[in-house]
């Protein structure tokens, strides 16, 4: 009980140190992009708009907020002197990694939201090259965008607590390698990337395949990416948010973190 | 209340606490040492921010390591001053107050009567980047003792008080040990702890020189060896007297500031007896003061009677 009311004072602790002018000018700019490049391509041509560029830009967005909030979970204390006063507190440790972890993947959640819908709210019905409705892709990136936010979050949030000064270079480090360059290999290697499953996701919901004459769609999907059903993709997800979750528990419990004036004795 | 066992904390190579065992029962401790002594250190061991490399550690008696429980009995105003560029002083302490699991309404309450009691009141509504030294410092010491914890720990609580600050601190301090919690204190500058007249705990390179009252501690300088410095209307007179009687390792006399310095390996010996010097032989002794009355003085002599250099009574 008391490990929740220590959650709920970092939240709302950390929700007000959110909630001011310079962060949220920031929050704007971020969100502001996607719209924007969707408002350029629109105009730049006729053509219709690739879905899959919203996805990417919002994930952008996302990520990129994931990182400025999510890494820096144990550093920005330790920088900031605060260490000391937050863990001497029962539960100080956990409240620190979970009420920053709630505030990072909220807080990235809501501001790729917002680019999301800006974004399909300039596109007309029909616009898509798919020709899929824009709210099935509203709704459907949502989720996407929620479910993202909740996992590399916590991936995040696990190198903020094992590395302090080098956890962004080595979460971009970790997104580039795995999430992008091994998710990509047509093998089995791929599927324990969280952007394989992401994927999978998209295609399950939104029913898209490449098309291929000569081969069933069915059966060309599940050669690329598999014969998982949609609810196997979300437990991937959600197993690895909790797993990462409870080993940067683990870790910020156990671990001595030294502030430089401790180094001094 | 806390207990040590031969601990020792190493930080890779370097010696943070070296071997100390000590026992303290409830009351006030003054933890003197230099900078970089090992104080920090072992008030992070009591807190359990840090695990001993080698040895025990008991608080109320248990691992404080282990027992996250502990810390709601502990109030820690650490040698740190944490900053939000928009957060106020109140509501920084409420929500220190609320993370040791009070509700909102009593932890904003706690807050705000911690914030009077250090007299922070006119200010507590203000973003705390706008805080000077000593305003700082009496917010950092309203989240340690707005629980009212059975321990109050304070590493460096004067840094960065005014005249007016420092009396305040020490008068509240006393009025805490009055009200019968304990406290330790950590310092490296005497007289702010003896103020408050607690056992002391003399630390230097990670190890315990030594432990007791104030007198205590000094008993046991007073029989080092130590430069006593005598200030006499006839110094030349006084410098062969001394010479003649006491066994000196050396005299110096500054003629033009009426000061005959003396080296001996037993000051405890001279001092006792200068005064029937200055009645039986008519001279006039202004002042006698020990040349080893400065914390770093006393560490150096006690570092040196620890390594075997010098021995406590020579």
């Amino acid at each position: 009980m008391n490990l929740i009311t220590s959650i709920q004072a970092t939240v709302s602790f950390e929700l007000s140190r959110v909630l001011t002018f310079q962060r949220m000018s920031l929050a704007a700019v971020m969100a502001l992009f996607p719209p924007m490049m969707v408002w350029i391509l629109n105009n730049s041509s006729n053509l219709p708009i690739p879905e899959f560029v919203i996805a990417v830009l919002c994930g952008m967005v996302c990520l990129l907020s994931l990182l400025l909030w999510a890494t820096p979970n144990v550093y920005a204390e330790l920088e900031g002197k605060s260490w000391t006063f937050v863990t001497t507190r029962p539960h100080g440790r956990w409240s620190i990694l979970f009420g920053k972890f709630i505030i990072a993947a909220g807080w990235s959640f809501l501001i790729a939201w917002i680019g999301l819908t800006l974004c399909i709210i300039q596109v007309d019905h029909g616009a898509f090259v798919t020709g899929a409705e824009p709210v099935v892709i509203w709704y459907v990136f949502s989720i996407l965008l929620g479910l993202a936010s909740l996992v590399y979050a916590a991936v995040f949030s696990l190198f903020g607590v094992l590395i302090q000064r080098r956890a962004m270079v080595v979460a971009v480090g970790y997104f580039l390698i795995f999430e992008v360059v091994l998710a990509a290999i047509p093998a089995n290697v791929g599927k324990i990337t969280m952007s394989y499953h992401l994927f999978c996701l998209m295609l399950h919901w939104l029913g898209w395949v490449i098309p291929d004459q000569n081969v069933d769609p069915r059966q060309e999907f599940e050669n690329l990416y598999g014969l998982f059903p949609a609810w196997i993709h979300v437990s991937a997800i959600l197993a690895m948010t909790v797993t990462m979750l409870g080993l940067a528990a683990i870790v910020i419990r156990s671990r001595e973190y030294v502030t430089l004036e401790d180094a001094q004795v | 209340m806390i207990e040590f066992f031969k601990v020792t904390k190493l930080y890779k190579t370097v010696i943070g606490v070296n071997d100390i065992s000590l026992q303290l029962e409830p009351g006030a401790y003054g933890l003197l040492g230099p900078n970089g002594s090992g104080k920090t250190t072992l008030i992070n061991l009591i807190m359990g921010q840090l695990q001993p490399t080698m040895g025990r550690v008991a608080v109320f008696g248990c691992d404080p390591w282990k027992s996250d429980h502990l810390l709601n009995r502990i109030g820690l105003c650490p040698a740190l001053q944490a900053s939000y560029p928009y957060v106020t002083g109140l509501q920084w302490v409420d929500f220190l107050v609320r993370l040791r699991g009070f509700k909102k309404a009593q932890a904003r309450q706690l807050a705000e009567q911690a914030m009077q009691l250090v007299g922070m009141e006119h200010a507590m509504r203000r973003a705390m980047s706008g805080y000077s030294l000593g305003m700082r410092q009496r917010t950092v010491l309203a989240q340690a003792i707005a629980h009212e914890p059975d321990l109050l720990i304070l590493d460096e609580p004067f840094n960065g008080l005014d005249p007016k600050g420092r009396y305040e601190m020490t008068e509240f301090l006393q009025n805490w040990v009055k009200r019968g919690r304990s406290l330790i204190l950590a310092s490296h500058i005497l007289h702010e702890v003896e103020a408050l007249n607690p056992s002391l705990l003399l630390i230097s390179g990670g190890r315990l020189l030594a432990s007791g009252s104030p007198q205590q501690v000094r008993s046991i300088l007073a029989d080092c060896p130590n430069t006593i410095s005598i200030r006499c209307r006839q110094p030349q007179q006084l410098a062969s007297l001394v010479a003649q009687r006491f066994q000196v390792e050396g005299i110096r006399i500054r003629a033009a500031e009426e000061i005959v310095e003396v080296e001996t390996n037993s000051p405890l010996e001279l001092l006792q007896r200068i005064s029937s010097l200055a009645s039986d032989d008519g001279l006039s002794i202004h002042e006698v003061r020990s040349g080893d009355e400065s914390l770093q003085q006393i560490f150096t002599t006690l570092m040196r009677i620890h390594r075997g250099e010098l021995r406590a009574g020579a």
